[in-house]
Order: C-alpha cells, then sequence, then structure tokens
C-alpha cells in the first residue's frame, strides 16, 4: 500500500537570535492512503510545526517529507506553491478566509489560482457550498457568516482543487461543540467521499478518537502511534 | 494564476475596503488635480505676461545692445575742434568674439552712418522731424522690432524703423528778451549741462499712434546746408551773453556762406539735398540709443549717394587743402575709416543738441525761425567751417588734410566703426547667462532694471514650477511607499493565506503592484478632470489678481502695458500634465515594485499563526 504521507527524520529548529529551539525533533512516521490523522498533545509540543513542514508552508531543519510518493524538500517556491494549490487543501483554526471575498469567491480561489476559467471554478464553488449545507450563503461575506460557517467556507476551499491531502490545524478550536461537530462530520464526510486524506492537530480526545491514525507529541517528539 | 483574476482581486478589494483606498487615492487626486491648476496657471500667467507687460519688449529681452565704454566727460575737449576718434569703440572684431558665446543668434555692429540734417516734413502735419542719428540694423536684430521684412528693395519704399525719443520737434522761446545771460560756472560738471543751460531751446514730443504710423509712407530728405544759427554766444568770464541776431544780421551770415561755397559748388545743388521714400516697419520705444534704424544694406547706399551728390556738385574749382576743414567741413578719411569730423565727445554733443525737429509754422509768441535741421552746429559753437554735405575730406594717419576725395564708393569700402553691438539672443531665459559671458569676455554690460525684473519675474515662476514638482515627486514617492507598505503590513494574514492556497510569489508581487497602480491611476484620472474643471475656476481668480498685479505693480515699471484677454487664464498646459503623468506612472511604479518585494516575501506561514 502507498503512503499518502512519509515523514522521515523530520527536525525543526528555529533560531531566535542566540537561542534555539527545537520544535520538532527526528520525527518519523508514515500514513497509508485513505487514512486519516490526527494529531494530538499539549501546547508548544510541536503540532503547528509539525503540519506546517508537512504542509511545505515552511522549510525544515533536517529530514524529509514525501507527499503521494513526491519529496518537496528540494522543490523550488514555485513547485511547491503549485504543488500546494493542486495536492494540497488547508483549513486553519480563524481568520481563515478573506474578507474582501464573498463565500464563493473564497472557494473559488484555489481553483483561480490554478488557472480554471472564472465559469468553471464559480460552478464548482457553488456545488462545494451546498455539500457544506451553505447555498444560500454563497454571496455574502465572511463577517456575515458565523465562526462555524466560516469553517465551512474553508472546508469547502480546501476541497476546491480535489486534494489529495487535507491540512487543518485545530480547525474547530473557536467553535462551540454543536458548530465543532458540524465542521467535523461535513470535513470526514466529504474528504472520505472524494478519497481524501485529513491530517488535523486537535486538543479534543473525542474528535481524535474519529480518526484512523492517532500520533501524540511532546516536546517536539512522537510519545505513540 | 491569470492576470485578469488577479486584477479582479484588486477591484474585490477596492470595492469592500473602499476607505482604505482612499488613503492612496486622495492624496493622488489632490496632488495631481493641484499640478494641472498650478502647472496651467504658471504657464497661463507666463503667457499673460508676454501678451501684456511684455507684449512689445519681451521679445527686445532677447537684444543686448552692448555700447561702448564712455570715458568721464573732459570738457576741455568738447570745445577743441576735432577731437580724435576713440580708440574702444567696436569693429567687426568684436562681432566675431561676441558671436562665439553660446545663446548668441547674431550679433551685429551698428554704425551710424556719416550724414547730415536727415528730415521729414510729411510725417506730421506741420511738424518737421529730424533725424539726428541713422544707424543701420541688420535682420536678425530689426526682427525684434519689426515683423516685416527689414531689406532695402530697389524701387520700393524703404523699410525704417524709427525712434520714438527723436520724435520730438525743438524750438526757441526767448520770451520778452533778445539776449540771455548764463552762468557758465557750472557748465564745466557734465556734458548735459550746456544743453540744459540753453534755457531757451525748447523740445517737446510729438505724440504719435504707433499704430497708425506703423506702414506710413514719408520721404526723407538727407543732406542740404545746415540751418544757421540765429544767435550768438558770448562767453567771457563766469558767464556767456546769448543774443539774438536780427534779421539783418541773419542776411548777412546767409550771403556770406553763398559766397563762400559757391566758389567752389553749385551753391544750388549742393543745397539740395537726397530724397528717399521710406515706410514705417516699427518704432523703439525704449530710450535705448537716439537713433532711428535703416537696413544693413541700405546703410552703403545712401552714403554713397551723399558723397556722389557732393561730387557732382563741384562746379570744376579745385578746391585748397587749405580750406578743407577750415572754411569746408565735412567727413574725414583716413584711407581707412569715415569719421564724422564731429564725432567723439564733439560729436556727442552736438547730437543732443540737434536730437530734434523744429516746427516749420510762423511764430506766435514764441520766436520762431524755419530752420533746415535743428540747430546745428557753426559759426561760434564748435567747428568754425561751412559744414558740406557729402564732403570727404583725406587726411594722411597724423590728421593733416591732403583732399578732397573724388570717390563716390569711399565709404562702402572704408572699414566701419560703431558704438554699439546688437546681439541677438536664442532665449530670453538665456539672458543672464550671455550677459555674463559677454563680460567675461571683456565687454561691460550691465542689464537695467526693468529687465532685472522681467528676470525675476520669470525666474520666480520657473522656481515655484520647479520647486512643485520636486515636491511632487517627493509627495508621491513618500504617499506610494507610505500607504503600500501600510496595506502590505496589514495584509500579512491576507498574504499568508494566499500563499497557502498556492498563489506563487510572482502573483503576490502582480497583485500588490497593481493594486498600488490602480488606485493611483484612479487618483489620477480623477485628479485630471477635476483638475481641468477648477481650472478655469482658478483661472477667473488668477486672471482677477493678474489684473490688480499689472495694475498695482507692473504698470509702475514698465510704461506699455497691454490689457490680457481672459481666455488665455483658461488654457491647460498639456505638456506639464505629460510630465506630471510620466512621472506620477514611473515614481509609483518604481515604489510599488520595491514595496510589492516585500509583500511576495510574506511566509504562508502567516496563515496559520495564531493571534
Ligand atoms: N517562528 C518561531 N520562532 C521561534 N520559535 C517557535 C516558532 N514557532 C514555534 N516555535 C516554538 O516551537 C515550539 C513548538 O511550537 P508549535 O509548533 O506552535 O507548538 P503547538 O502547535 O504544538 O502548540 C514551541 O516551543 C514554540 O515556542
Ligand atoms: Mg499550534
Amino acid at each position: 500500500m502507498d503512503n499518502i504521507l512519509e515523514v522521515k527524520k523530520l527536525t525543526k529548529k528555529y533560531k531566535d537570535g542566540d537561542i534555539e529551539v527545537t520544535a520538532l525533533d527526528n520525527v518519523s512516521f508514515s500514513l497509508p492512503e485513505g487514512f486519516d490523522l490526527a494529531i494530538l498533545g499539549p501546547s508548544g509540543s510541536g503540532k503547528t510545526t509539525l503540519l506546517q513542514l508537512a504542509g511545505g508552508l515552511d522549510t525544515m531543519t533536517s529530514g524529509d517529507v514525501i507527499i503521494s510518493g513526491q519529496s518537496i524538500k528540494n522543490m523550488s517556491d514555485t513547485e511547491i506553491s503549485d504543488f500546494r494549490n493542486m495536492t494540497m487543501g488547508f483549513i486553519f483554526q480563524m481568520i481563515n478566509l478573506h474578507d474582501f471575498f464573498t463565500a464563493k469567491e473564497n472557494v473559488m480561489l484555489p481553483m483561480l489560482v490554478a488557472g480554471v476559467n472564472r465559469l468553471e471554478a464559480e460552478e464548482k464553488a457553488l456545488k462545494l457550498l451546498e455539500k457544506v449545507g451553505l447555498s444560500p450563503r454563497a454571496n455574502h461575506l465572511p463577517k456575515q457568516l458565523s465562526g462555524g460557517e466560516q469553517q465551512r467556507v474553508a472546508v469547502a476551499r480546501a476541497l476546491a482543487n480535489d486534494p489529495k491531502i487535507i491540512f487543518a490545524d485545530e480547525p474547530t478550536g473557536k467553535l462551540d461543540k454543536m458548530n465543532s461537530k458540524l465542521v467535523i462530520d461535513i470535513l470526514e464526510s466529504l474528504s472520505h467521499e472524494n478519497g481524501m486524506s485529513v491530517i488535523m492537530i486537535t486538543h479534543d480526545e473525542n474528535i481524535a478518537k474519529r480518526f484512523s491514525r492517532v500520533i501524540k507529541l511532546e516536546n517536539g517528539s512522537v510519545k505513540n502511534k | 494564476m491569470k492576470l485578469k483574476d488577479i486584477l479582479l482581486i484588486n477591484i474585490k478589494k477596492l470595492k469592500t475596503k473602499t476607505k482604505k483606498a482612499l488613503f492612496l487615492i486622495i492624496p493622488i487626486f489632490v496632488l495631481i488635480t493641484l499640478s494641472v491648476i498650478l502647472s496651467s496657471q504658471i504657464t497661463n500667467i507666463q503667457e499673460a505676461m508676454t501678451q501684456s507687460v511684455f507684449g512689445t519688449i519681451s521679445q527686445k529681452f532677447t537684444l543686448i545692445e552692448v555700447k561702448t565704454e564712455t570715458t568721464a566727460f573732459d570738457p576741455s575737449k568738447a570745445f577743441n575742434t576735432t577731437s580724435s576718434v576713440e580708440d574702444n569703440r567696436f569693429s567687426a572684431l568684436d562681432e566675431t568674439t561676441i558671436g562665439t558665446i553660446d545663446g548668441v543668434v547674431s550679433v551685429s555692429l551698428q554704425t551710424t552712418l556719416p550724414v547730415k540734417n536727415a528730415q521729414t516734413t510729411d510725417l506730421f502735419t506741420d511738424k518737421t522731424v529730424s533725424f539726428s542719428s541713422l544707424s543701420t540694423l541688420d535682420t536678425t536684430a530689426a526682427a525684434i522690432y519689426t515683423t516685416s521684412d527689414f531689406t532695402y528693395t530697389e524701387g520700393e519704399a524703404i523699410p525704417i524703423i524709427l525712434n520714438a525719443s527723436a520724435l520730438t520737434y525743438s524750438y526757441e522761446d526767448w520770451g520778452d528778451s533778445t539776449e540771455i545771460t548764463m552762468d557758465t560756472s557750472s557748465i564745466t560738471r557734465g556734458q548735459g549741462g550746456v544743453a540744459q543751460r540753453l534755457s531757451f531751446l525748447k523740445t517737446e514730443a510729438i505724440s504719435y499712434d504707433k499704430d497708425s504710423l506703423i506702414g506710413t509712407t514719408f520721404t526723407m530728405s538727407v543732406g542740404g546746408l545746415d540751418s544757421i544759427q540765429d544767435y550768438t554766444m558770448d562767453r567771457s568770464s563766469g558767464s556767456m551773453v546769448i543774443k539774438q541776431l536780427t534779421d539783418d544780421e541773419m542776411a548777412t551770415k546767409v550771403s556770406d556762406r553763398e559766397t563762400a561755397i559757391s566758389t567752389y559748388w553749385d551753391y544750388d545743388k549742393i543745397s539740395t539735398p537726397i530724397t528717399y521714400t521710406f515706410v514705417v516697419v516699427g518704432i523703439v520705444d525704449d530710450n535705448t540709443a537716439n537713433t532711428t534704424y535703416v537696413p544693413q544694406d541700405f546703410g552703403d547706399i545712401l552714403v554713397t549717394d551723399y558723397v556722389a551728390h557732393e561730387i557732382a556738385s563741384r562746379n570744376g574749382t579745385d578746391i585748397p587743402t587749405t580750406v578743407l576743414n577750415s572754411t569746408f567741413t565735412g567727413v574725414t578719411y583716413d584711407g581707412v575709416e569715415v569719421k564724422t569730423s564731429s564725432s567723439g565727445m564733439m560729436g556727442q554733443m552736438a547730437k543732443r543738441m540737434e536730437s530734434s525737429s523744429s516746427t516749420s509754422g510762423s511764430a506766435n509768441t514764441t520766436h520762431e525761425r524755419p530752420t533746415d535741421g535743428g540747430l546745428g552746429l557753426g559759426g561760434e559753437f564748435g567747428s568754425t567751417g561751412y559744414y558740406i554735405p557729402g564732403l570727404v575730406i583725406q587726411v594722411d594717419s597724423s590728421n593733416n588734410v591732403t583732399g578732397a576725395v573724388s570717390d563716390s564708393d569711399v565709404y562702402a569700402t572704408s572699414t566701419k566703426y560703431g558704438d554699439y553691438l546688437d546681439v541677438v539672443i536664442d532665449n530670453v531665459v538665456n539672458r543672464t547667462a550671455v550677459i555674463e559671458d559677454i563680460n567675461n569676455a571683456g565687454y561691460a554690460y550691465q542689464d537695467t532694471d526693468d529687465v532685472a525684473v522681467f528676470d525675476k519675474l520669470q525666474s520666480t515662476l520657473s522656481t515655484v514650477s520647479s520647486v512643485f514638482m520636486i515636491s511632487f515627486i517627493v509627495l508621491v514617492s513618500a504617499l506610494v511607499a507610505f500607504t503600500m507598505s501600510k496595506f502590505i503590513s496589514e495584509s500579512i494574514r491576507e498574504i499568508g493565506i494566499f500563499r497557502a492556497i498556492g498563489m506563487r510569489k510572482s502573483s503576490i508581487l502582480t497583485m500588490f503592484i497593481s493594486q498600488s497602480l490602480l488606485y493611483v491611476l484612479i487618483g489620477y484620472a480623477v485628479g485630471i478632470g477635476l483638475g481641468i474643471a477648477l481650472n478655469f475656476a482658478a483661472g477667473y481668480l488668477v486672471s482677477g489678481w493678474f489684473n490688480t498685479f499689472l495694475a498695482d505693480t507692473v504698470a509702475k515699471t514698465f510704461n506699455v502695458v497691454n490689457t490680457v484677454d481672459k481666455g488665455v487664464f483658461f488654457g491647460i498646459n498639456f505638456t506639464s500634465i505629460g510630465i506630471y503623468t510620466a512621472l506620477l506612472i514611473g515614481i509609483s511604479s518604481i515604489i510599488s515594485v520595491i514595496t510589492s518585494l516585500s509583500a511576495s516575501k510574506v511566509s504562508p506561514v502567516e496563515a496559520i499563526k495564531n493571534e
């Protein structure tokens, strides 16, 4: 079975002047295709750092990340940008959307970045919004939407280019229980429907339980699998 | 990502974040509005000045009339018969020297023609105008005073440029007495003293209408005998007694002269002047040189005719050298130059004495005598001989008379000298620089105050223009840099999200450059529109101010001030607008690129940071 994500001896050291912080220390794991992953761990344990490196948002100090068989380590900025655009989707904690775009336009954006023509992008965005239950809100600006609704738009946006992998950093961290559940439900069903892997950082053990794989980080190292 | 989609993002941003955009749009539009109005109005004011204040004289400011340095007046020389010609007069050599100066278009030597008694009776009714000094002017310098062709064409009226200060007439006013006693102890103080002290000599300006005078054709006679002075001056210690001659005394003087002249000349012929038809093409009304101008190519013709007339008037009797320059005077020729015998200080004074005309009407309360050529020089005052028009006396190098010249081409082939060099420059703006160069070349020349005022006004306006343009550049740079930096620093997370989604660095760069240019262009478009509209309002204000300025300030400095058409102030300076447009686009592009580079460097990690 092929792995959707392989993390090999991944190390990240931040340098703040003279002080060096090792946020990730020799982390290795792999995630087979069709599996989801929840990353647990206390604050400051390196979860976000791991997600940033795996998603090619930041450069690693050493080690390697292989996504769908492709190492992202030596990709140029343009290559990794295009790769993120086509292969990955991102959902962040909050203030996730562009405030000058409507819900629909936010969802269209990854497609436009990919060079898809506007009509096509619009059509697909509307479909995705329908799937996250926000058809009536398509032309609303983020500030006109609730937190839960905003995150559902973010989910729709993450799915726009049919990525292989979706990274989410505590997407429900600021939502109430009901909305959290709704967002996770939607994310789960849509990713499964499309055969995508979801890698999500969460504090919530109950949410983590719904994932096929869970890793716990502590002080930059994997505690157990 | 398609450029069109990047641009559409900016339009979205503009629509939802209009207030922010206005931080850049408004200052740009204000600046552009100001620059349209300011640059247009500065040009309009300059144009209005050209039309009003400098309508007649601005072009003249392209002329620099360099004069020979006058040596201090020496009264002892003034009363000598023929003072020698000063050596510092200009020649063709000086034309060449000054001709090499940057900005100089042409240099021409202004030579005073050695003719006497040039006058006209048909330019003004009842008034004889005498032209005390006729000079030649080349076509380039003439263009300053006239738009007509200033060349001589055989068979046609000869163009002439009159001098307003020569348009005067003189008469004698003795009051009730026939004798005046003057205190002469003060005469030595200055050259002008003599003329001023002869209080019975009156000069009045002839009023004329420039427009109707231009195009007028008139006949000028040149030559003929001098008028005989109708008074005697008796100089004794400390005072001078001036006494009118009686009619009998006058008749005696006239017949004495006739007898003397008839010995060698046909009296009727030599007393008849030669005549030419002229057409007035210009009037010099700023009293620089008291000279009337004829075309350069006409100078030789006139003098040759003048000399030929004298030669033709001789009756065949040889004129002994002893009587030349004693009984008879004329001009002298030393083998090089034809000199008026009265040149030098004496000549200058003679010109003053004569610089006028006389009424030809008959007596009223003033005692008048029909005179032909002003008051002239003769008898007791200066030279003792009878002036024979056209007579050229040959002298050797030590100024000894050797005979009368019988070749009428003598002047045409002689070397010419003059007191003035007419230097025409390409542009008034270069005047100060050229004057500096002229001085550096060893010629003393200083501009008059009026010219300095003009220069100052011009340079003030130019300075305002430049200062505004520099401010514009600085302000646009600062504005774009400041607002764009602010936009970018407020958009860190937004950029992070774009990057996380996969937008390339180059797209981010394009997005921010186009954002800044979009705002600048909106400000520009509004500014141009409003600027052009407000320029009309500004035109009203400025024209009001300008007329006040004309009346209060300029009219006090310059005597000739034309009114200005209001329309001048509604002019729009499209050249300046073009320059400001180019500056705006250029500067904002550069600053946009620089600031946007920092936007493209924002890490995608910024998207994920939790506040
Ligand atoms: N940009 C940074 N510069 C310096 N230290 C950082 C930076 N980002 C994270 N860290 C440090 O790395 C460690 C891991 O952080 P992080 O990955 O954000 O943890 P978590 O997401 O699990 O709370 C922490 O000690 C944090 O202070
Ligand atoms: Mg974190």
